[in-house]
C-alpha cells in the first residue's frame, strides 16, 4: 500500500505538470528533467546496494549509469544555452515523491525490497514518459532542449520495458 | 640395397623440391592478379543512438569492418555469439572485422530491448 501511495504521489506530481503545461518555461523544464533523473539515480543507488536479485541489482546500477549520463547532457545543454534550471512545484513534487520512495524502500528487505523497487520503476518510468509526451516535449520552446527531450525519450521506453520484464520474472 | 634406396629417396626429394619451386613460381605469377580480383574490404558504420542500432540490419561481406559508434549519453554494447564489444562509452567506437559468414543477431547487454542483426556474406 505504501508503494502504491508513493507511486500515486509521483504520478499525480507529473500529472500536475501537465495541468500547468502552458505555464512551464524552458528553465523549469530543465529543472524537471534534472530532478526526474536524480530521483531515479537515488533509487537506483539504493537498489544497487540493497537488492537481493542480481537482475534487480544490475538494473539499479544501470539506472544510475544511464540517468547520470542523461543528466550530464541536460546540464551541459542548459549551460550552453545559459539557462539556469528553475525550481518549480513539479520538481518539488518529484523530489518529495522520490524521497518518500527511498524512505519506504529502506524499510524493506529481500524479495519485498526487490518487488517494491521494480514496481515503482515501472510506474515511475511510465509517469515520466507521460509527462514527456504531454507536457515537457510540447512545452519546450528552445529547439535544442526539445531535441534533447526527444532523444532521451527512447531511454525511458527501454527502461520501462526492461523493468516490466524484470517485474514479470519476479512474480514467477 | 640400402644405397639404392638412399639414391631413390634423394631423387624423390629433388623431384619434390622442383615441384614446390614450380608451384611457388605459379603462385607468384597468380598472386598479383588474384589480389586484383579480391574485392576491397569496406568499412560500415552502425550508430548507437536513442537506444537503437541504425541500421538495425546490416549486410556485409566477409573481411569487411563494422564500426559501432555510441552517440548516446550512456554506455552500450554490441554482443552476439560471434562478437562482444564490451562496454562502449559515450562518444566512443568499437570496430569488428567480420570473419565468419552467417547471420548474427546481437543486443546491447545493458538494454535488452536494443537489438540488431549482422549478416556476413
Amino acid at each position: 500500500m505504501r508503494t502504491f501511495a508513493v507511486v500515486t504521489a509521483i504520478a499525480l506530481g507529473l500529472v500536475a505538470a501537465g495541468a500547468f503545461a502552458q505555464a512551464i518555461d524552458d528553465a523549469q523544464i530543465a529543472h524537471i528533467v534534472v530532478t526526474a533523473n536524480q530521483v531515479d539515480i537515488d533509487a537506483g543507488k539504493l537498489a544497487a546496494s540493497m537488492a537481493t536479485s542480481p537482475e534487480v541489482k544490475k538494473f539499479g546500477q544501470q539506472m544510475v549509469t544511464d540517468h547520470t549520463g542523461v543528466n550530464k547532457q541536460a546540464v551541459d545543454l542548459a549551460t550552453k544555452l545559459t539557462v539556469t534550471p528553475a525550481d518549480n512545484p513539479t520538481s518539488q513534487s518529484l523530489k518529495a515523491g522520490g524521497d518518500k520512495n527511498v524512505a519506504n524502500l529502506k524499510t524493506l528487505k529481500g524479495a519485498a525490497f526487490d518487488k517494491a523497487y521494480v514496481d515503482h520503476e515501472v510506474a515511475y518510468h511510465q509517469a515520466v514518459l507521460d509527462a514527456l509526451d504531454k507536457t515537457l516535449i510540447p512545452g519546450a520552446s528552445n529547439t535544442e532542449l526539445k531535441a534533447l527531450l526527444v532523444k532521451v525519450r527512447p531511454a525511458f521506453v527501454a527502461h520501462l520495458e526492461h523493468a516490466k520484464t524484470i517485474q514479470s520474472s519476479l512474480g514467477k | 640395397m640400402p644405397r639404392r634406396s638412399s639414391r631413390r629417396s634423394a631423387s624423390s626429394r629433388r623431384a619434390l623440391a622442383s615441384l614446390a619451386a614450380a608451384l611457388g613460381a605459379l603462385a607468384f605469377c597468380l598472386g598479383p592478379s588474384a589480389a586484383v580480383e579480391t574485392p576491397q574490404a569496406t568499412t560500415h558504420t552502425v550508430v548507437m543512438d536513442a537506444v537503437s542500432f541504425t541500421p538495425g540490419v546490416l549486410t556485409v561481406k566477409r573481411g569487411d569492418s563494422i564500426v559501432w559508434r555510441n552517440q548516446d549519453p550512456f554506455p552500450h554494447t554490441a554482443t552476439s555469439s560471434a562478437f562482444d564489444s564490451q562496454s562502449i562509452a559515450p562518444g566512443q567506437s568499437w570496430t569488428y572485422t567480420a570473419k565468419t559468414r552467417g547471420e548474427f543477431s546481437y543486443v546491447c547487454t545493458f538494454h535488452p530491448t536494443m537489438k540488431g542483426m549482422l549478416r556476413v556474406q
